[in-house]
């Protein structure tokens, strides 16, 4: 009982020494501010909601093949023209938008997740924990994450989910130096001093006292994070190691479109025009972000 | 200044350790007998098991991987299971290219990248300005194999200034000698062979050069602005010298350090990208050379390459540190 108090008294402690609710506010009012932002924001649901009713907004299955119509300029009836296959660009961007966010998302979900655990558990504990997590991490980061990646893929073989989960792997590093750097500096103050000396457990110190006082830059990172990982899961595919055909994904589109860059250039056009509006939306958000929550941490 | 040095590569070395060791542990995770891939689908038993002994892989993993990094140490990456080269010479003759491009396109970036943030910092609310910070951004936001294909649609089929693929004309013999293209054809005085890469050359840097140049874009703009605000800057100004030389002589020195260091981090990056860039306009390369090999399941040419290719990075990185302390005195004192 007593120690349920303490720490209740303990999070209150936190909550006033930086009063989290009206610097969110005040983030949130600033974000909605900003032009730039917003529309990146705009963007992202418009993505979302095609992703999520695919099969509502496009016009043909995007697998069906008719060789009758192979490789036909973009008209009325085609938006963005026909592939080799004969099947609707249009469409195949459509539903690739649902295979290249979900990949995207899952990638620096799975780097977040480690990231910030390992992160988190190098900066609270110090000493030889930070010493071999952050070892480990500079071991990651000497390799070209692409190379990286591609040797991850040769391991566990090709195919969507390995992608991303390389892409994943890669990315790990980054999370964890900017967490590790947000918590050392949070973790001096003093209310996460007072939760402990409350008789706080570390689990709960680390998830309850420190985790919502360094949201900020982990939030700024991960929104800026997806939009990478888009392009980097996408480059596997182009390299044939990620999403495999007929599954339309953007990336596998472009590797498609390659051959036929000369004669059809929409094949590859689209697609890639996809990859970029999406990344450039999540940028304009992230970069939105990072003025409106102003992390000094960063 | 010496002491940095040492404790910087006293700091390399142990990554770089980890790195071996972790190439060596992965590859032999890798699902399919590389004896069984080798041998082919109708080996009998006993010519896999004759392979894994010719491989070293019926051998205790420790006892494997110290004759793994003695042979490293010495500089022996061993042979190529597909081809049955020297993985040395072959590595030689691939990378080189690969540094040749990624050298020619960070050129670009700097060249482009460095006076565009400059002066998007100087000239505040200017076209200048909002043409380089859109720029990069959207240089930042696209992928490098898309820019390849429509440089290759747009400069090489339509317009037909510049070639397809490819890294030299059919007909044209490269004078192998360092592998890096241009200074061969330099070195052996082939005029026409130097155009002709260079010309080859042009479209493939400018694809990868494009990240690099938006992030070296806004990087200087950044820190330009950062100096411009300090205070030495308003006692350069107060000293009464005129706006070019307290631009040139004092902000524009200071600005660069960040950049350098912002460029020292994308080497990696600019490697990974060459991987993208050789594919997509089918040059010879690192890429290329990798793929085929994990195609195959020629594991000691992934092995090698990528342990290559790591300390590479890092001798890089420790170079570009090098700079970084000679350009900022504070850095060599903490």
């Amino acid at each position: 009982m007593a120690g349920l108090r303490a720490t209740a008294v303990g999070s209150r402690i936190a909550k006033d020494a930086n009063s989290p609710q009206s610097q969110w506010a005040a983030a949130r009012r600033r974000f909605v501010h900003s032009g730039t932002g917003m529309l990146g924001a705009a963007l992202l649901v418009l993505f979302l909601l095609v992703a999520v009713f695919a099969a509502q907004v496009s016009p043909y299955d995007p697998i069906h093949q008719d060789f009758r119509i192979e490789r036909e300029t973009p008209s009325a009836e085609h938006l963005m023209g026909t592939d080799e296959f004969g099947r609707d660009v249009f469409s195949r961007v459509v539903w690739g938008a649902r295979v290249s966010l979900q990949a995207g998302a899952i990638a620096a979900s799975i780097a977040l997740v480690v990231g910030l655990a390992l992160g988190m558990t190098a900066a609270y504990y110090r000493g030889r924990t930070d010493g071999l997590v952050m070892r480990a991490m500079d071991v990651l980061l000497a390799f070209p994450y692409l190379l990286l990646a591609i040797g991850i893929v040769a391991i566990l073989g090709p195919g969507l989910l390995t992608a991303m989960i390389a892409i994943g792997i890669v990315y790990i590093p980054n999370y964890a130096r900017v967490v590790r750097g947000a918590v050392l500096s949070v973790g001096a103050r003093d209310f996460v001093e007072a939760a402990r000396a409350v008789g706080a457990r570390d689990r709960r110190v680390m998830w309850r006292h420190i985790l919502p006082n360094v949201l900020a830059p982990i939030i700024v990172q991960a929104t800026l994070n997806v939009g990478t990982a888009i392009i980097d899961t996408a480059g596997l595919s182009f390299l044939g190691l990620g999403t495999q055909p007929p599954t339309p994904d953007w990336g596998n589109m472009l590797s498609a479109g390659r051959s036929y860059v000369i004669d059809s250039p929409w094949i590859a056009t689209f697609p890639g025009l996809a990859i970029l509006a999406t990344v450039l939306a999540f940028n304009l958000v992230g970069d939105a972000l990072r003025d409106a929550l102003d992390p000094r941490l960063l | 200044m010496r002491g940095y040095v040492l404790r910087r590569i006293a700091y390399v070395v142990p990554v770089l350790l980890g790195v071996v060791t972790v190439v060596f542990l992965a590859l032999r995770l890798i699902p399919g007998d590389p004896a069984v891939a080798l041998a082919g689908e109708k080996a009998s038993a006993a010519q896999i098991e004759q392979m894994r002994e010719a491989l070293g892989l019926n051998r205790p993993l420790p006892v494997q991987y110290v004759d793994f990094v003695a042979h490293l140490v010495r500089g022996d990456l061993g042979r190529s299971i597909r081809t049955g080269g020297d993985i040395r010479q072959e590595l030689v003759e691939n990378f080189a290219p690969t540094i040749e491009l990624s050298i020619a396109a960070l050129v670009i970036a700097l060249a482009v990248g460095l006076p565009a943030g400059v002066l998007a910092a100087l000239r505040r609310r200017t076209l200048i300005e909002y043409v380089t910070m859109i720029g990069s951004l959207v240089g930042i936001s696209m992928p490098v194999f898309w820019i390849g294909l429509m440089l290759i649609y747009w400069l090489g089929a339509r317009a037909e200034w510049f070639p397809l693929s490819g890294t030299v004309s059919a007909g044209l013999e490269i004078p192998a000698r360092t592998h890096f293209y241009t200074v061969d054809g330099l070195l052996t005085g082939n005029v026409a062979v130097f155009a002709d890469v260079v010309w080859h050359l042009v479209l493939p840097a400018i694809t990868l050069s494009t990240i690099t140049m938006a992030i070296v874009s806004r990087m200087a703009r950044s820190s330009m602005l950062e100096v411009l605000g300090s205070e030495y800057l308003v006692t350069a100004r107060a000293k009464g010298l005129r706006d070019r030389a307290v631009v040139l002589g004092h902000a524009l020195k200071n600005a660069l350090i960040p950049v350098v260091t912002v460029v020292g981090l994308q080497l990696g990056a600019l490697l990974s990208g060459a991987v993208l860039t050789e594919t997509v306009f089918g040059r010879v390369g690192v890429g290329r050379y990798v793929l085929n090999a994990i195609t195959a399941r020629d594991y000691p040419v992934v092995q090698a390459t990528v342990i290559v290719v790591a300390i590479f990075v890092a001798l890089i990185s420790i170079i570009v540190d090098l700079v970084y302390a000679m350009l900022d005195p504070r850095i060599r004192y903490r």
